[in-house]
């Protein structure tokens, strides 16, 4: 592997954790402090353009608000103000569709907010990435496949929505090019075993688009496997997805996330420390440690929603404190509780590790890049 | 020196607001003990500077009767919550007021030094402990022993799991009563357990069993052993000296899949007998929860690990999030220990995102 390719991975921590490049936090949080989360995965609205076959969204709803201007705004100030760092706008719903996400990503860049967002990329078209572009950390396209037949089957839209999505990547990578920006332009595909023909053809036109990267990963399953994955079958595909990998260059990082898929779902772990560190808001507004609590099921995990009161105030709420605490005690168990491998996750085994003793946490010599986002 | 007939704590107080008014020095409420008193608005704290007056001046008891009123509502509840660790309180309701008697204050007073919210079940426990001696080791056990200032823990332990059949805590001198009575929980909690469980939440349980839910705890943010009290610590230095002993650290021990599940007697009832035993549970605790009866239906407990309930009436919906949490609580402690509970289900209508 070139020292280059060394670089550029280390660069990008796209299968682990950086939470050990936030000791002051971890202290404060070791210590019984109410620590402010590093980052928040949110979505800006329930709602998707698209159908994924795997969207692990079907499974989290919940009763629906709408987070208008008034609440985003309030919501950024809020972060700003109690030291949240970094917002993806991912989570549950395609942020893009709202009319107030050139507003939020704008907002939040300037009130010191790393800004981040996971997009299906339909609507983003030239015009939208010239507005957003410039706030961004990173902008990830959601895709799982490299070729328009199987695309439209597979996320569930008509096969003339990947060209567009193809050609809106393309003008991406233009406008962050001409205009020397910093934000980093990734591809990721949701892997179910039996999209694997797409792996080959996803890695490959993601280098001929000249992306940063393509991440490959699990997909997620809540615990009584509604959508169906057999994580058995990734190991039949660990040489096509090696393949992928070997198609990194010196520019284009592609990624597996091994450590989630070779997992097969299980985690080592039972308490969930993570979700303080890392917390998700659905598309609804709602306040959940996890996206895999966002259906109403999982009432007794909801804290609030940011659309009926300050998120300062949430936070601050022993609501907060005493569903975090939940997590955190032996009345919990993520082994039995939980869907499999959940955004928390990398995190979750890392702190749990610290708890026990087991482990220290790691960090390499030079920070990587995107540090907000944990 | 005990007080002998019970005080009137609105004639106290009284006294102590007209003495404020008129002396200039000389300044006391009444009697010799009660120099160190000092009432409080809230009424709570007022008595709790009463019981500490009380203890400092050597007595092991008091009584005192107390307007319902000046407690307000939920009177026995407050006192409760605001003096059992203080010592053994009961309180007697009479017509217009309560009467409390605290006793053992000396016992409890012992545990001051350990925070609140883990006084009372220590001190409950203190004096009553069990486990001081293991049964002898045969071919398919064998104990494991490690001492540190304050005593030695010992486990028996069998098979490759090294699960714990018994275990006992010898106190030394260095042992308060604290560690003595955590140690002798420990000692219970650990019993059928493998040891690779016991290393890695035995004192978490711990914590979790001797805290007071009613008690604010001294932590802000998230609730670990090493945070709640140092009490904590030192029972994971006997935890981690067991472990090493063990040989277990070093061996590739695997991942801990521990979990009780529900007991045979849960998983043996039909789900029509759960759903009622439920039920029932949920009938107890609507007027507490929602503040108004019948606001909590069972919907069904066909797996034996859940349950699964609405809401009905009006309630905000932050009141349903909490009592859903509270809820659980209660069909654990009077159902089963491992029960989760769950509320309806909502599904995505969304025509373009497609269930398989």
């Amino acid at each position: 592997m070139s020292a280059a390719i060394e670089e550029h991975i280390d660069k990008l921590i796209l299968d682990g954790t950086k939470i050990g490049w936030h000791m002051d936090r971890v202290q404060a949080w070791m210590d019984g402090k109410k620590v402010a989360p590093i980052t928040i995965d949110m979505a800006l609205t329930r709602t998707c353009n698209y159908g994924c076959h795997y969207c692990y969204a079907m499974l989290q709803e919940n009763e629906r608000s709408v987070i208008n201007k008034e609440v985003i705004t309030n919501f950024l100030d809020d972060c700003a103000e109690i030291g949240v760092k970094g917002i993806s706008l991912v989570s549950d719903g395609e942020s893009t569709i709202s009319p107030v996400f050139v507003h939020a990503c704008e907002h939040g860049k300037k009130k010191g907010i790393a800004m981040a967002c996971g997009t299906n990329g339909f609507v983003l078209t030239r015009s939208k990435s010239e507005q957003v572009l410039p706030h961004l950390t990173y902008l990830r396209i959601n895709i799982s496949a490299g070729e328009r037949k199987r695309y439209a089957e597979i996320m569930g839209v008509k096969e003339e929505w990947f060209d567009r999505v193809v050609q809106n990547i393309k003008d991406m990578v233009e406008i962050k090019r001409r205009d020397g920006l910093s934000c980093t332009i990734g591809l990721q595909m949701v892997l179910m075993p039996e999209y694997a023909d797409q792996i080959l053809p996803l890695a490959e036109l993601g280098k001929e688009l000249g992306v940063d990267y393509l991440v490959i990963k699990h997909c997620s399953d809540n615990e009584d496997g509604d959508l169906g994955v057999n994580y058995k079958g990734y190991t039949k595909i660990y040489d096509i997805l090696r393949a992928a990998e070997a198609l990194s260059t010196d520019t284009y990082q592609c990624t597996v996330k091994w450590s989630k898929i070779q997992a097969e779902g299980t985690r080592s772990y039972q308490r969930c420390y993570g979700a303080p560190f890392l917390l998700q808001i659905s598309g609804s507004g709602l306040v959940a440690p996890c996206g895999m609590l966002f259906n109403e099921k999982y009432k007794k995990f909801h804290i609030g929603n940011i659309c009926e009161e300050r998120f300062k105030d949430i936070w601050a709420g022993d609501r907060y404190w005493e569903v975090m605490n939940y997590l955190a005690s032996p009345e919990f168990n993520a082994q039995k509780m939980c869907g499999s491998l959940c955004l928390q996750h990398k995190v979750n085994e890392a702190l749990d590790g610290l708890v026990k003793g087991t482990h220290q946490l790691n960090r390499g010599s030079k920070p990587p890049a995107h540090l907000e986002f944990v | 020196m005990a007080s002998t007939s019970p005080i009137d704590y609105e004639k106290l107080v009284q006294t102590y607001r007209d003495n404020l008014e008129v002396q200039t020095r000389g300044f006391s409420p009444g009697a010799q003990w009660l120099e160190m008193w000092v009432p409080d608005e809230d009424v709570i704290a007022s008595l709790r500077n009463l019981v500490e007056a009380a203890h400092l001046a050597k007595m092991d008891g008091i009584e005192i009767r107390i307007l319902k009123a000046t407690v307000g509502n939920d009177g026995v509840g407050k006192l409760h919550h605001g003096l059992d660790h203080l010592g053994e309180l009961s309180v007697e309701i009479e017509t217009s007021h309560y009467l409390l008697r605290l006793r053992q204050m000396k016992k409890a007073a012992q545990f001051t030094n350990i925070r609140e919210a883990y006084r009372h079940a220590l001190w409950i426990r203190s004096g009553h402990e069990k486990h001081h001696k293991l049964p002898s080791a045969n071919g398919d056990t064998k104990i494991l022993s490690h001492a540190l200032p304050g005593g030695t823990w010992s486990v028996l332990v069998k098979g490759a799991q090294a699960e714990v059949v018994a275990a006992s805590f010898q106190a030394d001198k260095a042992a308060g009563p604290a560690l003595s009575a955590a140690m002798d929980l420990l000692c219970e909690i650990v019993v059928a357990l493998p040891l690779l469980e016991v290393r890695e939440h035995a004192v978490i349980r711990l914590e979790y069993r001797l805290r007071d839910p009613r008690i604010r705890p001294n932590v802000a943010g998230i609730i670990l052993p090493r945070n709640a009290d140092p009490l904590f610590q030192k029972a994971q230095e006997f935890v981690a000296g067991i472990w090493e002993k063990s040989g277990l650290a070093t061996q590739k021990t695997g991942i801990n899949f521990f979990d009780p599940g529900p007991s045979e007697k849960w998983k043996k009832m039909k789900p029509a007998e759960r759903e009622q035993a439920c039920q029932k549970v949920c009938d107890a605790q609507s007027e507490h929860l929602l503040r108004y009866a019948g606001g909590i239906k069972v919907v069904d407990a066909h797996k034996d690990y859940a349950v699964t309930i609405r809401f009905e009436g009006d309630a905000p919906v932050a009141l349903k999030r909490k009592a859903t949490l509270e809820m659980e609580r209660a069909l654990r402690n009077q159902c089963d220990s491992r029960l989760e509970v769950f509320s309806i289900e909502l599904k995505d209508e969304s025509s373009l995102r497609r269930l398989k």
